[in-house]
């Protein structure tokens, strides 16, 4: 098998060493990353991604255990070796962009030129060529303040190659780009890893990001968990047949990124006694349903695929059980629409209770009631509606709401039976969490 | 790195923070304005004593006198000798009598001097007036005679031209071979004056020895200026001839004299400058420490994109000394300003109140230059502990910081 092109041996990474405020970021970490690779090193913030990201960047000396690129220890570099290391085999791209703002965007992508003594006349068709093919040509003269976040990734990306490095490591770098732009600089990032043949290193706590890597790499609490290669793309690295099996908790993991692979096989186990859909149909009704809640597909849409079988694309929902959904889904999203307005007239009217506020929680009370088929008398109704309102007000907590609704109606409550309380507090925690996002968003 | 890439890198401030950079420049002008200021006065004060006295061939010369116990006689024998002396290259020697000398009908007390041209060159005397006598004119003008400005103030000439062309007579005071008397020579002809000297302290009038001596036997001179050929014989020369039982004095230490303590008050002077400079290298040196703090994460960014700390240091360093260098020339510029409005407005006040024209404040451009590297230098040196700390600084502590 090659030789990898970056190994690291038993590494472990310690801020403050010595110190009393000593922190062990990286706790022992082994991996091989093998030429053209595009790594994803993933883990929820603090779990040491960078860390190890920078340290095989060359700025971050481990604490113990050694760092190989190319075969070579590059800790043991002396200072002028370390400096051409990191001009000749390392491009970097930072999450913040971080380009120089008192020159420009030229200058900028040619910098790393400019520090290794090249002449201004080569660096610039080279930095010329790179501005063109990441559309930033038209902007060179501009400084890098004057652009859109996009195009100082793309300026940032150009700087990154401008030294034609082995190896292309990126620090978050969508992680300040709203999603249209991202995926533009992500798709940068395939053709740099593709046309260009270089090695990537990407750090993200994104789980969108996962499948454009060869292989991911989990991180958690300063420990690689597992290191998974994807399924969707040729891998660099061929593997012997059997040596790597691809499971289901590679798909549980995109839906739940943070869980250990403990958490996901327990997952995936009750996924399997609970429910009758698969994680695949879970993960395409979500965004499915994601379309619906934003309002991008309607409700026959929504129904349609839905029961549409899985290999034309749909999710292969019977249809009796589709039907029932897409009933219950209006029904939820419109009375959200209810706790959206109570909230939004009240926060305008400084907590005051109007009669057309009472008519939404009139309206929401109703729904509760037939859901969940309850049959109140009329005082009960009056404590129940009051009830609702301190709920949706956000003056009482969930646990509150259970209790209150489960008094008898001597002591203010609905005297519901504990079965009929849990589905009521699970159906109005659905409304207030759909509604209170719509209110968060407007 | 190329340096015109480290120029480009290291004039950003200009750009980004332009207000603070041309405060600093200005900061740093002031300081070395003062030290240019006051030394320049040294230099102005200096001169003005040293163009009294410093003639180009009066440096060479010895003056050379017998000393009262008469033990030597400065006569032609004496001037032969001091003439084979080896590296003299002349001789000129002064007969003097004490005179009464008449014009416009007045008679005062006076001494006459019986010189050769050279002997003016040697002593340093200039004419205010007219024209002394000269190698070229010496066959013309002896019937002339050169008055020295203290005679002009016995007759209440105030302006010199007005002596020119005037007609004196001599009755001169021979002392008696071996008496305490002196016998009284008059010189029957009229002289006409045909300039004025620049001694202000002595009353004297000047004519050709060779016309003094028609009138009277010399047989001792009063005064012999010795030229030497170089400088480095003033020295020995000296030795000789006092071994020879004479005086001499030299103008040439006196002038040593006069600039040991001009340098004396210039050191002062540049002090109290130094002073003012050393404030704003002070606060110079603030603005680089604050540069560096707020460039910490570009350092950083720097650093990740291959910049050595070399490089880091270099870019540091330029700068100061770029901030050091303008503000050298800044400095003398205000300096120059100040200098030439203060000697404007002296020589305004000369020209208005009739007192002579002078160079109060001066600079010499040697000294310019000095005060521009010398700048550069200062610049360099409030650049140093910034740039040596910003290349120390770790890549990622740096981008962290920021």
């Amino acid at each position: 098998m090659a030789k990898p092109i970056v190994y690291i041996d038993h590494v472990e990474i310690t801020y403050n060493l010595g110190q009393e405020n000593e922190f062990k970021a990286n706790k022992g970490t082994t991996l091989e990353v093998f030429d053209q690779e595009y790594i994803i090193l993933f883990g929820p913030s603090g779990c040491g991604k960078s860390t190890l990201l920078y340290s095989i960047f060359g700025v971050l000396p481990p604490s113990a255990g050694k760092m190989y690129v190319n075969g070579e220890s590059i800790y043991d570099y002396a200072p002028m070796d370390m400096v051409f290391f990191q001009r000749k085999t390392m491009g970097i791209m930072y999450q913040q962009f971080n380009l120089i703002p008192s020159i420009t965007v030229l200058d900028n992508v040619a910098l790393p030129l400019i520090f290794d003594g090249i002449g201004p006349r080569e660096r610039e068709i080279r930095a010329m060529e790179l501005c063109k093919r990441f559309s930033v040509d038209k902007v060179v003269q501009k400084l890098p303040t004057h652009l859109s976040g996009g195009q100082q990734q793309r300026v940032s990306a150009a700087r990154s190659l401008v030294n034609d490095p082995q190896i292309l490591i990126a620090d978050e770098p969508v992680g300040n780009l709203d999603s249209v732009t991202a995926a533009a600089v992500m798709a940068t990032l395939d053709e740099i890893n593709q046309r260009d043949k270089k090695t990537i290193f990407l750090v993200t706590h994104d789980a969108k990001l996962l499948p454009r890597a060869h292989r991911v790499v989990y991180m958690n609490d300063g420990r690689v968990l597992r290191v998974v290669p994807n399924p969707e793309k040729d891998q660099i690295i061929k593997l012997e047949a059997g040596s790597t099996i691809v499971t289901e908790i590679e798909q549980v993991a995109r839906i739940y990124p943070y869980d250990s692979p403990k958490e996901l096989q327990a997952k995936s186990l009750i996924n399997f006694l609970t429910e009758e859909l698969s994680f695949d149909q879970i993960s395409k009704l979500q965004k499915l349903t994601e379309q619906v809640i934003e309002g991008r597909i309607d409700y026959p849409q929504y129904m349609q695929i839905l029961m549409r079988s899985e290999h034309e694309g749909g999710i292969g929902i019977p249809v009796a059980r589709a039907g029932i959904m897409v009933d219950r889904l209006k029904l939820i999203i419109e009375h959200a629409h209810d706790v959206e307005r109570y909230r939004r007239a009240t926060a305008k009217e400084g907590g005051e209770t109007y009669i057309r506020n009472t008519e939404y929680v009139n309206r929401i009370a109703e729904f509760l009631s037939t859901q969940c088929a309850l049959t109140l008398g009329e005082k009960e109704k009056i404590f129940f509606e009051d009830i609702i309102k301190q709920r949706i007000g956000g003056f009482t907590r969930k646990e509150d709401f259970l209790e209150q609704i489960q008094l008898k109606s001597d002591d203010g409550g609905v005297g519901l039976h504990a079965k009929q309380a849990f589905d009521v507090t699970r159906l109005i925690e659905k409304l207030i969490a759909l509604g209170i996002q719509r209110t968060a968003n407007h | 790195m190329r340096l015109h890439d480290i120029g480009k890198l290291s004039t950003r401030m200009f750009k980004t923070n332009p207000a603070r950079t041309w405060l600093t420049i200005a900061g740093m002008g002031i300081g070395t304005g003062a030290v240019v200021t006051l030394v320049a006065l040294g230099f102005g004060l200096q001169n003005i004593i040293l163009e009294q006295i410093v003639f180009g061939e009066t440096l060479l010369s010895l003056s050379v006198s017998s000393p009262l116990t008469r033990g030597v006689q400065l006569n032609d024998a004496a001037i032969a000798d001091f003439r084979a002396m080896p590296n003299v290259k002349d001789v000129a020697a002064m007969a003097q009598f004490p005179t009464l000398i008449t014009m416009k009908g007045l008679t005062g007390n006076a001494f006459v001097q019986g010189v050769d041209p050279a002997y003016y060159r040697y002593i340093g005397a200039s004419a205010v007036a007219g024209e002394l006598h000269t190698e070229k004119n010496k066959n013309t003008t002896t019937d002339g005679v050169v008055l020295t400005k203290a005679l002009l103030k016995l007759f209440d000439i105030a302006d010199p031209k007005d002596a020119i062309g005037q007609t004196v007579t001599f009755r001169v005071l021979v002392p008696v071979e071996g008496k305490d008397d002196v016998q009284e020579v008059p010189i029957d002809r009229n002289y006409r004056v045909i300039g004025v000297s620049n001694d202000d302290a002595f009353i004297s009038a000047f004519m050709q020895l060779s016309e003094l001596r028609n009138y009277i036997q010399i047989t001792q001179y009063e005064k012999a200026q010795v030229r030497v050929t170089a400088s480095e014989f003033l020295a020995p020369d000296t030795a000789l001839i006092i071994g020879k039982g004479y005086i001499v004095t030299a103008l040439s230490k006196t002038v040593d004299q006069a600039n040991k303590i001009f340098s004396g008050i210039q050191v002062v002077l540049a002090v109290f400058g130094s002073i003012a400079l050393a404030v704003s290298a002070i606060g110079m040196f603030n603005t680089m420490t604050v540069t560096l703090l707020e460039r910490t994460k570009e350092i950083g960014i720097m650093r990740t994109l291959g910049a050595s700390s070399q490089d880091i240091k270099i870019l540091f360093l330029s700068e100061s000394v770029i901030v050091g260098f303008l503000g050298g020339v800044m400095g003398i510029t205000f300096g120059l300003i100040i200098g030439g409005t203060l000697n404007g407005l002296v020589n305004l006040a000369a020209a208005n109140f009739g007192g002579k024209a002078m160079t109060l404040f001066s600079f010499p451009i040697t000294f310019l230059l000095f005060i521009a590297a010398f700048s550069a230098v200062v610049g360099f040196l409030t650049g140093v502990f910034p740039a040596v700390r910003a290349s120390k600084l770790s890549p990622l502590d740096a981008m962290r910081y920021g």
